[in-house]
């Protein structure tokens, strides 16, 4: 089973009931997981929240030296973005938060904090399949036909 | 890099344009966004600088349409083109899976578009990648413009790796669609496959 889908069923199965907007992402962006509502917010805020880690990870680097356990928090008492990194089958992926109107977003953090230990508990030793892992290739030829098919979207 | 999603038959490319400083990387995704219905594309992202020079990246999500029942999404980016912003690029490489080299056909870039290559070639390998294996695709851009260098010369001094070439002239759209729709076939033939576990 894919990695996707075993974070789907953790949420699934836990039935969080969290307030707040909550993504787990690849280190490219792409959303492995999202309790968002609308497609068009969660795909930017993939590509956001990642170059955002990143770059503070590459300042960290050159300025702190130091490596440690980071976190990124960009926020003001009632609402803010909260990054943690999650390792998941011995791979880096981003666990963020996104909330507004809250009175007490310690324990918002905290809750992120716990659903990302559960989460990194709950994919522990499962057999999960990684993308450069699989063998051969997905398509054997595409032909001219089938891009112009694909790029046939509508133009303005 | 890409990700296959087997079980919801949904394929996630990132693509990055990369070049010289006002060579018209910033124009090719805007070009696509303009001409992409609303239902095909979600919002472009653009984090410039004052002047509108583009400081991080530009970033456009792609709906295509579906291949062999896969949903295809392409991720298209520009990395920040002036010298100043190497750290930018190389972060905006991460987990790419093809790249459109826009060359800036002027005359007076071509030493530009030289030290943009090498940037690029020696980014990729920091990053854990060989180019002559990455999906890789070049743009003659600007060839509208009067001063312009021959395709041939372009040609010798920049296509090292032997890929598909392309004229364009972004400002007037022609050669964009062209362009994307190369790199995106290198890409997706490119993906691997194999069996779900």
């Amino acid at each position: 089973m894919s990695i996707s889908n075993k974070i789907n069923n953790f949420f699934e199965n836990k039935k969080f009931k969290f307030v707040s907007e909550i993504i787990i992402l690849r280190t490219d962006g792409i959303s492995l997981y999202s309790n968002f509502s609308n497609t068009e917010k969660e795909t930017l805020a993939g590509a956001l929240t990642c170059s955002l880690w990143q770059a503070a990870k590459a300042l960290s680097e050159q300025v702190l030296v130091k490596k440690g356990d980071y976190r990124l928090a960009f926020d003001t008492t009632t609402s803010g973005i909260y990054i943690l990194p999650i390792k998941l089958a011995n791979k880096e992926y981003y666990i963020c938060t996104f909330w507004k109107d809250q009175k007490v977003p310690a324990q918002l953090k905290n809750e992120v904090r716990k659903i990302k230990d559960e989460l990194e508990s709950f994919l522990e030793g499962n057999n999960i399949v990684q993308e450069e892992n699989r063998e051969g290739f997905l398509f054997q030829n595409i032909t001219d036909a089938e891009m112009d098919d694909l790029f046939s979207m509508k133009r303005v | 890099m890409s990700f296959v999603n087997y079980h919801t038959k949904e394929i996630n490319c990132k693509i990055v344009y990369y070049g010289p400083g006002l060579g018209g990387k910033t124009t090719n995704i805007q070009h696509v966004y303009q001409k992409t219905a609303l239902n095909n594309k979600g919002k472009m992202v653009t984090l410039n600088t004052e002047n509108e020079r583009t400081l991080f990246f530009d970033f456009l999500p792609l709906d295509l349409g579906s291949i062999r029942g896969y949903k295809t999404r392409f991720h298209l980016y520009t990395v920040p083109g002036q010298v100043f912003y190497e750290a930018s690029r190389k972060l905006i490489l991460r987990g790419v899976d093809g790249v459109v080299f826009v060359a800036d056909s002027q005359m007076e870039r071509m030493e530009a578009n030289i030290e943009s290559f090498e940037g690029l070639v020696k980014n990729l390998e920091e990053q854990g990648y060989d180019i002559a294996k990455l999906p890789l695709v070049m743009q003659w851009n600007k060839r509208d413009l009067p001063n312009t260098v021959s395709v041939d010369d372009l040609q010798s001094k920049l296509n090292k790796y032997d890929v598909p070439t392309f004229e364009a002239s972004a400002i007037e759209g022609r050669g964009v669609f062209e362009t994307l729709k190369s790199v995106s076939k290198l890409v997706l033939l490119n993906l691997k496959g194999g069996f779900e576990g």
